[in-house]
């Protein structure tokens, strides 16, 4: 049995940002994105203006020869975290950052975690897939899949054949890359269609369509319950703080007023009266009577 | 008769003239817009406060906090009243402080040259006496009345450095060489640790202000925004019981203007 969670197609940032910069070309904003990142640190500005505009959601991915040095990763980082930070990036299952790792090659993990924890982020998870191009086979790693096609022909008008395998442990996120080399996006989203028609025709015969669809909703909403029922406990903190602190800054006030105008003697006051009358703020009638209210609310 | 309604519509017209004019006079500046949303009912005022600087062309930056609900419908509403604005999400880490300093990275990231940078968030302080009218006084500076004001300022003198509402431009307690206020002792640990200088103890309680974007840019490029935000306390942190490192960093943000020679105008 499969079951099939949101899948992302990867796609190299170099050629985002370079379409962008050249045609503005648009993906179908259906297909969520899996960001390679290999681009130079000097296009990201482009590269964040770009995910900050397209409605796709995206994940980042990383790979270990383009961030080899503890050098090239301190500069990174702070990059990393703005990308993640992009409103269209998925997290609704906690910010998975999935991590390409080439024999022998050292994963700093560790140090990317670390520095995402202290940025306030908790539930960061680094699946580390093997990226081979000839690969075959499913690797699962941290609850998520990642899995290479193999497409025959890829062209914008022919259909090319898939042959992947079929997830068969659930996972929450699905990470697939093609072999053929992609260097158009409009090539990129036929390919991207064009597999997921077929996938998903192999998915009927197992589990509806969508019954994975309300699964993945059904995460989305669980999230949002959750964000309320947060607000709403933060709200009745507001309520109980205030107390407190209104209290506090009650009595500020009252005893600045007792320091700078009740210790003054009744004669001084009864002069600032007459001033009052004087500069027009207070009748003078009201200076003989009893019950006059002096401020009104 | 002259109703009330044309007279309205004259008074906006005169703004936007002198608008023109300053523009006329010298070159349009450049101005980016830094906005920190925590609250789920603050997207739907945000345009129509925002509406007076449209006129700027600026750069609309927003983070909304992660705890905030509702973001999906926030991200429209932003999206569709500014279609080039981007936002982020970033976690409840030092309150609005924390937000705009992963706002200024990202200004930074993004490579925006900008003249001035404009700092807001939706503010409420419910725990607060005041709470009511604490936002509605601070937004004053952008008010299409104020604005060209506020750049006329900026131009006209040049050692202007922040511009402010004048009621919350205040003097953090200072005595016999020593902070004497609840977030004393941080404050110093700060100033010795990032060597800053201030010229006075004036700050803008409240953090929302206009700054010019070059000692800004100065003190952040050697200090990383993120590396300081890292410092910041979890959750919505109140210094009226004890200091915060997010509550001096209120202070620092206006320090790091007025210790490269500037001054606060209030307005």
């Amino acid at each position: 049995m499969s079951l099939t969670s949101k899948q992302y197609y990867s796609i190299s940032s170099t050629l985002l940002v370079k379409q962008h910069e050249a045609t503005r070309t648009v993906i179908n904003e259906k297909i969520n994105l899996n960001i390679l990142l290999d681009s130079p640190l000097s296009s990201m500005p482009c590269l964040i203006t770009k995910l900050g505009s397209i409605k796709n959601k995206y994940i980042i991915s990383l790979c270990s020869t383009h961030i080899s040095s503890a050098h090239s990763l301190d500069e990174w980082l702070p990059k990393l975290f703005i990308l993640t930070s992009l409103h269209q990036f998925s997290n609704e299952n906690g910010l998975i950052l999935p991590f390409f790792s080439t024999a022998g090659a050292a994963v700093k993990s560790e140090q990317i975690k670390e520095y995402f924890t202290d940025q306030g982020v908790d539930d960061m998870k680094m699946p580390v897939f093997n990226y081979t191009k000839d690969g075959t086979d499913i690797q699962y790693a941290e609850d998520c899949s990642f899995a290479i096609y193999h497409p025959e022909k890829v062209t914008g008008t022919a259909s090319p054949r898939t042959n992947g395998p079929v997830v068969s442990r659930p996972v929450v996120l699905s990470v697939i890359a093609f072999t053929a080399d992609i260097t158009d996006l409009n090539v990129f989203s036929s390919v991207v269609s064009a597999y997921y028609a077929e996938e998903k025709s192999r998915l009927l015969e197992i589990t509806p369509d969508n019954l994975s669809e309300n699964y993945i909703e059904k995460a989305m909403f669980e999230q949002e319950k959750e964000l309320w029922k947060k607000r709403a406990l933060l709200y009745q903190h507001f309520l109980r703080i205030s107390k407190s602190v209104q209290e506090k800054e009650y009595y500020e006030v009252l005893n600045w007023y007792q320091q700078e105008y009740e210790v003054l003697p009744l004669w001084f006051k009864r002069i600032g009266h007459i001033v009052k009358v004087i500069m027009g703020k207070r009748s003078f009638k009201s200076l003989f009577k009893k019950n006059f209210k002096k401020f009104k609310v | 008769m002259i109703g009330t309604r044309p007279l309205y519509v004259n008074i906006s017209c005169l703004y936007y003239l002198e608008t023109l004019l300053i523009f006329a006079v010298t070159k349009k500046p450049s101005i980016a817009i830094l906005y920190h949303i925590f609250y789920e009912d603050s997207c739907a005022s945000i345009p129509g406060e925002l509406q007076a600087l449209s006129v700027y062309e600026p750069v609309f930056l927003f983070n909304i906090c992660s705890q905030t609900p509702d973001k999906r419908s926030m991200y429209k509403m932003l999206r569709e009243a500014f279609p080039d604005c981007i936002i982020i999400t970033t976690s409840n880490k030092g309150k609005d402080i924390g937000a705009k300093l992963a706002l200024i990275q990202l200004l930074f990231e993004l490579d925006i040259e900008a003249t001035y940078l404009l700092f807001l968030h939706d503010k409420k302080s419910l725990q607060a006496l005041k709470h009511r009218t604490w936002k509605n006084d601070l937004l004053k500076i952008i008010l299409s009345e104020n604005v060209p004001t506020i750049l006329k300022f900026f131009i006209e003198n040049k050692n202007c450095g922040m511009v402010a509402t004048r009621e919350y431009i205040i003097e953090e307690p200072f005595d016999e060489n020593h902070f004497t206020g609840i977030n004393g002792p941080v404050l110093e640990e700060i100033l010795r640790q990032y060597s800053i200088k201030p010229a006075n103890t004036a700050f803008v309680a409240g953090t929302m202000f206009w700054a010019k974007a070059d000692p800004i840019k100065k003190f952040f490029t050697r200090y990383n925004p993120l590396a300081i935000r890292k410092q910041l306390e979890n959750g919505n942190v109140i210094d009226n019981f004890s200091g915060t490192i997010t509550h001096s960093w209120e202070r620092m943000l206006s320090w790091i203007v007025t210790g490269n020679g500037f001054y606060i105008q209030g307005i």
